[in-house]
């Protein structure tokens, strides 16, 4: 009989190259160039949200009234609002708060939304039953609506805030997380694991968890800048961060009101705006190719 | 005229983002009227796309080069309006799944009937009738009760038969089956074989028959192309190709292939499928599996020998 | 009894569709010695593939109950099951779903040894590498990824898996059905290889009987959850008692054969509504009054064939 072993014998010279799953994922990530720029911008946001607010020698309650409506100049690069204001110094600010309620909301919604879903999706029957309804309950309620009531009863601070669009926004995230542990679940693979004599827990951890990441991780880089427009939502209507904190929500109502005649007081935060909610998309497409193995 | 269809240096190449794929790279056969043709080749062969070629059924990134003659006329010359006359009516075609080729929430009658009065060949009530008989033909029983059934309340096989008699209906000179079989069982795959047997000699319908499986194309049908890697590596009559199958592959399908009873010892091919976007222009596409290898097979494309006027291989071997 | 490695107890699985029940696997009894093995036909929904997940314990059955070496794996202590999932293995159809996709070749083949607390993280590399060797897998895939690997190649690196643990019995269910016939052969002379080198025994379950032929020592053919006959492979072959056996074997399509009348209709019924009596007699040509009212069973008429048909 000949033993037709491939091309075991005609390669000789092999090495074996460490690759991680992550190193896997950024190889795929990197192919999306607009999702390169996008990640590299949104950590330049961070750092400006970061850093930005050290540097600036303004502060958002610093009001000048001898610089009005100032167009960009050397001293105030953005130019100033209707107070005499820095704008940019009141992006910066605005850009950390929508940052921080937008991550802020993200991480409630994905703890929620992961622990109902991961729960509903493993244990199923009746329980999955009641809190799935519960979701659809959830789902059906406008969430804008719920948002207003729930800030008006926590009140308007960042923290409320973020956590009222953290709570009313899970129920997607839930659905999702039970999807996937549903699918993941039946699995030839997880089959597989079990035939090897893997634990019930070892299962979740070691198979079902890196398995379901990636939808999780795309849910969540789309929900952000949800998150972000429910809050400049809010500010739009009044119902935002309390003045003076700036908000985007705030800073393009404000400045819608003198459109015509200082352009600059809209364009630059809703330019802002448009951009960090634009890097995010983005950053979430590159993701979920990132995530999907025929990206080769 | 000799051929219903004639393929002459059929190319189908897809122009994707990571570059082409030449999935059909020059392929010649000719079917003559009332017989079988089986092109029989593994995944990456280019089987499929070659006859969805011929029914214009692939997506717009696809370039078609070469010559299709149906009855003499270029099918690749013809303009969209043109081949959707053709297709379904002269030309028909069934697939391996039945169930995702039949729409669940239309009744099987209305889906029968529904190529005859596209192509305006009946009034509805004649094609009622006509499908009822087909029906009858492909033997489903109690035809006229299953008429208003939907897709799902019929079996594998017996949704393999409805789909036969759809094809068959608007009575097409050429009927192409691609692997019509490979998802049912096997004791329902010889009634089907059987069926389209039967049909054939009754209507004197050609088929192509598209398969994997070697055993299959030997029993029925008349002639067969043996594809690898995009190519034609060998064709020849059915009874040619017993008696003195030549190509390095097809001897390797050959000694791959258990046979019931025999106690022969498998000889498989080495190596792995070929990678579609692997595949070149110049060289024999089995190069790298051929246990026969020669230094020329990579370089210089095999030449084509014929044995006979129906005898065809390509390759070194027998220069 | 010692020397079985596997021993089969009427087992039965019925799941709940709706109200009713519909009974997988109904009522399997066969005992399977050192060394050998076990070809099992069947069409789909014959059953064949809960057969297997019962016997590797994957899930419980309604009835009966199943002995490897000796001890049941349904009633055995939560250790004891972890050392019997040492001695069976499984290598499931499509090799592409049963790998860990997010995990590298060698880390899936090392997987088991891993679960298990087998050998440093050294020597498990040198396990793996030796495995892949032995399945014919190029050591330079150990950090490729399964997606990244042809189907049979990915079902070379399942089986080295599932030899990991040196079990002495794998269920192998459908293992090249989903591959090419070149390929196909490559990975059934591998079973041949392995089980000549190694006293591995395996259960090889197929549609194809050529396929199944090709690599057992014993065949037994399923139909509607139930074994109709069971029998060495050169006896059944030979000399088919049930009808079902006959028409399967008529069935086989040959290079240069002839297209066979096929002698009965029709397709397997719904396991959900199976008929009457012996599950066969629907399709049988041979049918008599007593098959639609009593179930045969199993029985020996000639020495180590056994064969479920009133006939005999």
């Amino acid at each position: 009989m000949v033993e037709n072993y491939n091309d075991v014998k005609t390669i000789n010279t092999f090495e074996i190259k460490e690759r991680s799953y992550f190193s896997i994922l950024w190889g795929r990530f990197k192919k999306n160039k607009m999702a390169v720029i996008s990640l590299y911008f949104i950590i330049f946001l961070i750092v400006v949200a970061i850093v930005g607010p050290l540097v600036s020698p303004y502060h958002y309650t610093m009001m000048d009234y001898t610089a009005l409506y100032q167009t960009p100049n050397a001293k105030h690069w953005m130019g100033t609002d209707d107070g005499g204001r820095d704008l940019a110094t009141l992006i910066v600010y605005g850009l950390r708060n929508a940052l921080i309620v937008g991550f802020g909301a993200g991480l409630v919604e994905v703890f929620i939304g992961i622990l109902i879903g991961a729960i509903a999706g493993y244990l199923g029957g009746q329980v999955d039953n009641i809190l799935m309804r519960f979701v659809d309950i959830m789902f059906a309620l406008p969430s804008f609506l719920l948002n207003l009531v729930l800030v008006v009863v926590l009140g308007r601070s960042l923290f409320t805030i973020l956590l009222a669009i953290g709570l009313t926004s899970w129920a997607g995230m839930a659905r999702l997380v039970r999807g996937q542990v549903l699918t993941v679940k039946q699995l030839e693979y997880i089959e597989a694991a079990k035939a090897l004599g893997a634990s019930n827990l070892t299962i979740i951890l070691r198979y079902v968890i890196p398995n379901s990441v990636g939808p999780i991780a795309v849910a969540l880089s789309f929900n952000i800048p949800g998150a972000m427009m429910m809050e400049s939502g809010l500010s739009l209507i009044g119902l935002g961060v309390m003045p003076p904190m700036p908000s985007w929500g705030g800073l393009i109502s404000q400045g819608s009101r003198w459109m015509l005649s200082y352009p600059h007081m809209i364009l630059f935060p809703a330019g802002a705006f448009a951009l960090t909610i634009l890097a995010f998309t983005f950053f979430g497409d590159g993701l979920r190719d990132a995530f999907d193995p025929k990206t080769e | 005229m000799e051929y219903l269809l004639e393929v002459k240096d059929l190319k189908t190449h897809f122009y994707t983002k990571k570059g082409v794929i030449k999935a059909v790279n020059g392929i010649s056969y000719g079917l003559k009227r009332g017989q079988t043709l089986s092109i029989v080749g593994e995944s990456g062969s280019g089987k499929s796309v070659s006859v969805l070629s011929i029914m214009r059924l692939l997506p717009t990134y696809a370039k078609v080069n070469g010559k299709i003659l149906f009855e003499g006329n270029n099918l690749l010359s013809y303009d969209d309006r043109k081949i959707k006359r053709i297709r379904g009516n002269r030309i028909s075609m069934i697939f391996q799944d039945p169930m995702s080729s039949l729409n669940p929430t239309v009744k099987i009658g209305q889906q029968i009937m529904e190529p005859l009065l596209w192509h305006h060949k009946a009034s509805k009530r004649e094609a009622r009738q006509k499908a009822i008989q087909m029906l009858t033909e492909v033997g489903i029983p109690s035809a006229k009760e299953r008429f208003d059934q939907y897709p799902f309340e019929f079996s594998g096989g017996m949704r393999q038969r409805v789909m036969i008699a759809m094809a068959l209906i608007s009575e097409p000179e050429l009927l192409i089956a691609d692997e019509p079989t490979t998802s049912l069982d096997v004791t329902v795959q010889a009634q089907i074989l059987q069926l389209i047997r039967k049909i054939q000699e009754k209507r004197g319908t050609s088929v192509i028959l598209i398969t994997h499986n070697l055993a299959v194309a030997t029993m029925v049908s008349d002639y067969i192309v043996v594809m690898y890697g995009g190519r034609i590596v060998e064709k020849a009559t059915t009874e040619e190709f017993l008696k003195n199958p030549l190509h390095p592959y097809t001897f390797g399908l050959l000694n791959s292939t258990p046979v019931l009873k025999s106690r022969k010892t498998l000889s498989p091919i080495p190596g792995q499928p070929p990678d579609l976007r692997e595949l070149e222009d110049i060289g024999c596409p089995f190069a790298k599996r051929c246990p026969k290898k020669m230094p020329r097979c990579e370089k210089e494309n095999p030449p084509e020998i014929n044995l006979s006027n129906t005898h065809t291989v390509y390759c070194w071997l027998y220069t | 009894m010692a020397q079985n490695i596997l021993q089969v107890e009427n087992v039965k699985k019925y799941f709940k569709v709706g109200k009713k029940d519909l009974k997988a696997v109904d009522g399997v009894s066969f005992a399977l010695e050192k060394h050998k093995s076990l070809g099992i036909v069947g069409e789909s929904g014959s059953g064949k593939s809960t057969l297997a997940r019962l016997i590797l314990g994957l899930i419980p059955p309604t009835e009966g109950d199943v002995y490897l070496l000796g001890k049941s794996i349904f009633k055995a202590s939560k250790n004891e099951v972890k050392q019997l999932r040492r001695e069976i293995q499984m290598v499931f159809q499509n090799p592409y779903l049963s790998l860990f996709p997010h995990m590298t070749i060698g880390s899936n083949i090392e997987e088991p040894l891993r679960l298990h607390n087998i050998g440093t993280k050294k020597t498990r590399k040198s396990i793996v590498l030796n495995l892949m060797e032995q399945v014919g897998v190029p050591p330079q895939y150990y950090n490729s990824f399964p997606h990244e690997l042809s189907g049979g190649q990915q079902q070379r690196v399942a089986i080295a898996r599932a030899l990991a643990l040196e079990p002495q019995l794998i269920v192998f269910d459908e293992p090249v059905s989903s591959l090419d016939v070149s390929i196909q052969a490559q990975i059934l002379n591998l079973l041949l290889e392995l089980k000549r080198k190694t006293d591995l025994s395996y259960i090889f379950i197929a549609h194809d009987l050529a396929v199944v032929e090709y690599v057992s020592d014993l065949i037994a053919v399923m139909y509607l959850g139930v074994f109709v006959e069971f029998a060495s492979t050169e006896e059944l072959l030979n000399e088919p008692l049930h009808p079902y056996t006959q028409t399967l074997l008529k069935s086989v399509p040959v290079i240069g054969g002839e297209i066979r009348d096929i002698t009965i209709s029709g397709e397997i019924p719904s396991p959900i509504n199976p008929p009457s009596g012996c599950p066969f007699h629907p399709r049988c040509p041979y049918k008599k009054e007593i098959c639609e009212i009593e179930k045969p069973i199993l029985k020996e008429v000639k020495p180590e064939h056994n064969v479920a048909c009133h006939l005999y």
